[in-house]
């Protein structure tokens, strides 16, 4: 699992920098037709670089939210199943007792992914709506100091 | 209205408000139906649904007054909600609710068969251009049809929580998601009322057992018509009490030792549920703007256990 995150981590930061490579010929200063100046002065390759940064930062929370929560659903069952293991009820009791706790793990489990799915979404988009504000902003200073 | 948790939410001019259109609502009905409709609005109910609404919305824009269209979409749940408990009352065949003798038992089967359609006609037409609020309420109405023909169909089953778990969803549950999402237009709260509703479900179940106990007469309708509620999924993994559960036509001794096995699951029964409380506030925290309005509904909602 690790060794896992650790891959992941590396392929996310290897994709956000050749994103930031390719998309810094149109975040420099002065960029013509791009709205690059923003009301402040300062340049919309910032709100580009920080859309990408953060993105990326909530792509491996995400990921790693996850792992780790899978992890702890595995655990709580492995727990009730060994707890079943030892109790000392009839068979009948305790097979009806496992078919629940084996359908509550595989429900659990796929709550989880939507979940996680659902939150990364909204995340990325509050980030996208931030990046629309920024570049609004951004030709909206253009536009008025032209 | 004198519920504490009204006002524990803070909510109770938007409640007043609900109320008094409500009672206009009544008043303006055709001559032919007042007298069921006024028996039926006016016998004091938890606003529970409402609640949500208005706390869906608060924890999205915790800055803005609760909207008159809310309101009204408040007021449309309500006449939803009450078709749903007449025809449960005519299904159960219940003499009384709230301590009150039921529309049906009242007026007669055909006057609570028409005053329902009544109810969920002018709940459409309040609607009016809100076309989103209308494909919710559409949503839920064939939701709720399908969720009372499986709890119907499978009654006396032995079936596991998670049986019920999905029978609650789609029941109590989908009542709760379409509130949220009746604030929330995004949908992001859905899955947050699913689980409130749930939970608020779940509740009502213990609660119903807790009331055989000290009453000696809740949940006696949902015992002998052999219907999955939260306790009894718990205690039927014992094959003793699933032979029981499953009878046909129980005596009273066999209904009696059902209600002590589906008591004796009652701290199970809590337990789960406050993992339900736990999942419904991990939804709140990621979606929600402000959390704390819905916090406060899941620990108003969770007391109704009576635990």
């Amino acid at each position: 699992m690790a060794a896992s995150i650790e891959e992941l981590m590396k392929t996310y930061t290897s994709l956000f920098q050749q994103w930031l490579h390719l998309s810094q010929p149109f975040t420099t200063l002065g960029q013509v037709g791009m709205g690059s100046l923003d009301a402040d002065g300062g340049t919309d390759g910032a709100a580009i670089s920080r859309a990408l940064l953060q993105a990326l930062s909530a792509a491996s929370t995400s990921s790693l939210s996850y792992g780790y929560s899978v992890q702890s659903i595995i655990c709580k069952y492995q727990a009730s199943l060994l707890e079943l293991n030892l109790g000392g009820e009839d068979a009948e009791r305790k097979r009806a007792l496992l078919v629940d706790e084996v359908r509550g793990f595989l429900r659990e489990i796929g709550e989880t992914a939507s979940r996680e799915g659902r939150s990364f979404q909204h995340q990325l988009a509050v980030i996208n709506e931030q990046l629309a504000q920024a570049e609004a902003k951004a030709n909206h200073g253009h536009h008025n100091a032209t | 209205m004198s519920l504490s948790f009204v006002d524990n939410l803070n909510f109770r001019q938007e409640i007043q408000r609900v109320e008094s259109q409500l009672t206009d609502w009544v008043e303006s009905c055709d001559k032919e139906m007042i007298p069921e409709m006024r028996w039926q609005f006016m016998s004091g109910s938890k606003y529970f649904r409402p609640l949500t609404i208005f706390s869906t919305y608060r924890s999205l824009v915790p800055e803005l007054p609760i909207p008159d269209w809310l309101v009204r979409c408040a007021v449309v749940i309500e006449l939803f909600h009450n078709m749903t408990l007449v025809i449960d009352d005519i299904l159960d065949k219940s003499t009384k609710r709230r301590g009150r003798e039921t529309l049906h038992h009242k007026f007669g089967e055909l006057d609570a068969l028409m005053a329902s359609g009544y109810m969920v006609a002018e709940g459409y037409r309040m609607l009016g251009t809100d076309v989103q609020a209308i494909n919710l309420f559409s949503e839920l109405m064939k939701r709720l049809g399908v969720a009372e023909c499986l709890q119907w169909r499978l009654r006396r089953q032995v079936l596991g929580v998670e049986d019920w778990r999905h029978i609650a969803a789609e029941d109590t549950g989908s009542m709760f998601e379409i509130c949220s999402c009746l604030a929330d237009r995004s949908g992001r709260l859905r899955t947050f009322g699913g689980l409130l509703g749930l939970l608020y479900h779940g509740c009502d179940d213990v609660g119903d057992v807790r009331g055989t106990v000290s009453l000696g007469g809740g949940g006696l309708e949902d015992l002998r018509d052999g219907i999955l509620t939260l306790p009894a999924a718990l205690a039927i993994r014992d094959p003793e009490t699933a032979e029981l559960f499953s009878k046909e036509d129980p005596s009273f001794e066999d209904l009696q030792s059902l209600s002590v096995a589906f008591q004796q699951q009652l701290p199970h029964a809590e337990s789960y549920l406050d993992q339900v409380v736990v999942e419904a506030k991990k939804e709140a925290e990621i979606f929600a703007n402000d959390p704390q309005p819905l916090f406060a509904l899941i620990e108003e909602t969770r007391k109704l256990s009576g635990g």
